[in-house]
């Protein structure tokens, strides 16, 4: 069938589906821009593959967003890859440039590189193939972010004449932590076997407790780690509790605080994202950037000038008619006198400030700079006038700022607010990870890849969590699933512990779990069970849900503390992808009637379109 | 053979004393791959006597660059690692934008959106920026 009567056929299916803008999930669609971009697809590319309705509206919302960030002189980080390709490929003398500059290329978790990386690689390396590869096909855990363990599959036939080398000695392990890293793996069908071995001593037997639930595990983790730190040569900073999803993290982390073990959550919130950090990079890129009016956007009216919202959006149309900057629109207006007096006095004494911060900016080093933002915007002033610990914090936040800029300052060869800007946009998560700091690090299985430390503790061992939910239904999920725990586990020098409870909190209410079958694939004498609720069998069925009557004996002797669970869950947006008990897995495609009478429909791929009563049907919202 | 190779195993050495042309290596876990890589740049540097800076190694992380670029100093000197393109993609193509951006009609100084500058852009296409 062709992509059109493909198409012509969809409309039919869902034309009685209205779609209604202010439904559609925005993270969703931003999901699937940026799959397009992985894969090097133009808006127009996109088009001729649109399979859906889904794809219809991410097709016409795509050019749109390209079209935005185009105008406000600002890339996502999809772009910088794809534009970095399409500056090769458009321009043969730049390529040559970099041909000849990198004779030697390697690429270290090569298994997890997506197309437009594998595109940028090898046209550089290109003709000469001076390319060294390493990589993990086991280890391949990237593919729900675009990542195509073929290319390291391919790299034979890719690069002919190539080279391969195998390393068989594991140096990190003891021989008992590989063995049941092997076990598992070794349940991936589509998977070439590979010889390991550890010459280490057999080391400790890896350790499974089974908790009653999410607070005895993090209680039996952190008792664990005490004990532990009591034995000669060992420090805070060999410990490392892993998980697989953030939202583990915080019983973890309230068990750190009580027991008042030093730690570091990588992944938590960072400190460029807080809210003060925030706004002042706002000031700043405007100033570096005179077209990004999504920052203009956010720091015009912070601390509050009377530049209202009404306001920023004439000013946003202004600009796009006479095809100015949204600072050159506010300029003119006020000029003009286009708005009520004192709307026209706020502008211009907007206005007059960026031009002398502009002006600041080619006089002063960046430090410098930045802390004139900071007392001349009246950022500053604001907080202090404000005398609560939270505006305490922010200051000492914007401190930190300062510091951080001269730190960039004390190293960039010729150090510019622009450099120190690009520097910012480039931390990852994981590089908060610091070794020198002694402390347990908390992080995702995902974010931990490449690391190692003496002793580790994978937790959250249980069907629905690990093998993900999302995962359960399609095999080659699961199989990525898999090859996270064995990252996890090969994590481990010394000492290894799996955890996983009974029962955990979700959204307020109390989820049943059953052991991992990671936990059943590694043979009994490999692994020692222990634990309150040990004797729960590992089953290959997976999580089952509280029964109404086991759920009741179970609030009554509930925590007090649970109550303060998070609130329940916001309700379905067009995009969101749910899973149904009985259908699976499938795609929100429509949303009628709210409260009880909410019907939502659904796409789901085995079952076809479905409308269910939200009420009945306990979709569960995928994140 | 020099001394720093005695703490590579007989295959982790072979795999360091490839040349040119096209290379795999493939392994598990913890078998020394990224030490292979490391010792490999010093090794380009220090008897092929490759420039610093033509040589790329692209990490995962920019945590992982640094350790590498330490790891480097320390086994060929400061001064050569300085010029080596230790990097993530991201900077790799932030560093290639840097300069070429323009020919994509880009203007210097551009900026590059976080999740959240992305998620109000996304708003907007959708909502139009008064309900972001
Ligand atoms: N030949 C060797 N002798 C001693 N230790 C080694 C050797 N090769 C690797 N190691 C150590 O083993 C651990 C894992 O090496 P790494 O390069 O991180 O492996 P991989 O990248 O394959 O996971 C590191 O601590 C490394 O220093
Ligand atoms: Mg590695």
């Amino acid at each position: 069938m062709t992509i059109q009567t493909n198409r012509r056929l969809l409309r039919n299916v869902f034309g009685d589906l209205k779609w209604d803008e202010k439904l559609v999930n925005p993270r969703a669609v931003h999901s699937y821009i940026s799959a397009a971009k992985n894969e090097l697809k133009t808006p127009k590319d996109y088009n001729e593959m649109v399979a859906g309705i889904f794809m219809e509206k991410v097709a016409q919302i795509y050019p749109l967003y390209q079209t935005k960030l185009k105008q406000n002189n600002a890339m996502d980080f999809d772009d910088m890859l794809f534009n970095a390709v399409e500056i090769l490929r458009l321009n043969p003398d730049v390529l040559e440039g970099y041909r000849k500059r990198f004779q030697y290329i390697s690429v270290d978790e090569y298994q997890d590189i997506n197309t437009s990386q594998y595109q940028l690689i090898s046209m550089i390396a290109h003709p000469k193939n001076n390319l060294c590869v390493v990589g993990d096909p086991d280890q391949s855990i990237y593919g729900w972010r675009g990542a195509d363990i073929r290319n390291i599959l391919r790299f034979e036939q890719d690069f002919p004449g190539a080279k391969t080398f195998k390393l068989q000695q594991n140096y990190r392990s003891t021989r008992s932590i590989i063995q049941a890293a092997q076990a598992v793996i070794r349940n991936n069908s589509q998977r070439k076997e590979k010889e390991l071995f550890s010459m280490r001593e057999i080391g400790e037997t890896p350790i499974y407790y089974q908790a009653e639930d999410d607070k005895d595990e993090a209680e039996f983790v952190l008792k664990t780690i005490y004990e532990r730190l009591g034995e000669p040569g060992r420090s805070f900073r060999h410990v490392a509790i892993l998980y697989r999803t953030n939202a583990q993290s915080r019983v973890l982390e309230d068990a750190c605080r009580r027991h008042n073990i030093p730690y570091i959550i990588v992944g938590g919130l960072k400190f460029y994202d807080r809210r003060e950090v925030k706004d002042m990079l706002a000031y700043f890129h405007v100033m570096a950037n005179p077209k990004d009016s999504v920052s203009l956007r956010r720091m015009i009216n912070i601390p509050i000038r009377g530049i209202g919202s009404g306001t920023v959006e004439k000013l946003e149309e202004a600009a796009k008619r006479l095809d100015l900057t949204m600072l050159d629109a506010a300029r003119q207006s006020s000029l003009n006198g286009d708005f009520p007096k004192k709307t026209t006095q706020a502008l211009a004494t907007f206005v007059n400030m960026m031009d002398e911060l502009i002006g600041l900016k080619e006089r002063l080093k960046p430090s410098e700079f930045v802390k004139a933002v900071l007392e001349r915007s009246g950022y500053l002033t604001e907080l202090a006038a404000d005398d609560s610990s939270e505006s305490r914090m922010r200051i000492e936040n914007l401190k930190e700022l300062v510091n951080s800029v001269a730190d960039y300052e004390a190293t960039a060869e010729t150090p510019t607010l622009e450099g120190y800007l690009d520097q910012v946009s480039l931390v990852a998560d994981v590089d908060k990870v610091d070794d020198k700091k002694n402390c347990v690090t908390l992080m995702t299985m995902h974010n931990a890849k490449g690391l190692e430390y003496p002793i580790v503790f994978v937790t959250g061992m249980e069907e629905g969590l690990f093998p993900h939910q999302n995962s359960i239904d399609a095999d080659d999920e699961v199989q990525e699933e898999r090859r996270l725990c064995y990252v996890g586990l090969t994590r481990a020098m010394d000492i290894l512990y799996l955890t996983g409870a009974a029962s955990r909190n979700k959204y307020g209410t109390v989820e049943w779990r059953a052991p991992s079958r990671f936990l059943s694939e590694i043979p009994k004498d490999m692994i020692q069970f222990t634990g309150k609720a040990a004797g729960i069998v590992a089953t290959q069925g997976g999580l089952y849900e509280v029964k109404n009557a086991k759920k009741k004996e179970f609030d009554e002797l509930k925590d007090p503390e649970w109550d303060d669970a998070e609130p329940v869950m916001a309700p379905y947006m067009l995009g969101d992808t749910v899973k149904h008990a009985k259908f699976g897995k499938g795609m929100v495609l429509g949303l009628m009637g709210s409260g009880d009478d909410l019907k939502v429909t659904v796409s789901f791929p085995n079952h076809g379109k479905k409308q269910l009563l939200a009420k009945m049907a306990n979709l569960e919202k995928i994140e | 053979m020099k001394k720093t190779y005695h703490d590579l195993n007989e295959e982790q050495r072979e795999a360091v004393f490839h040349n040119n042309g096209p290379a795999l290596i493939l392994a598990g876990a913890g078998s020394g791959k990224t030490r292979v890589v490391t010792y490999r740049i010093m090794r380009l540097i220090e008897e092929m006597k490759v420039d610093p800076f033509s040589i790329l190694a692209v990490t995962f992380t920019n945590k992982a660059a640094q350790s590498m670029k330490e790891r480097v100093a320390e086994l060929s000197g400061r001064g050569k690692v300085k010029d080596i393109f230790i990097g993530t993609f991201h900077a790799l193509c932030l560093q290639i934008l840097k300069i070429h951006s323009p020919k994509l009609g880009y203007q210097t100084g551009f900026t590059i959106y976080d999740d959240s500058d992305q998620q109000a852009l996304i708003k907007e296409c959708l909502w139009g920026f008064e309900m972001g």
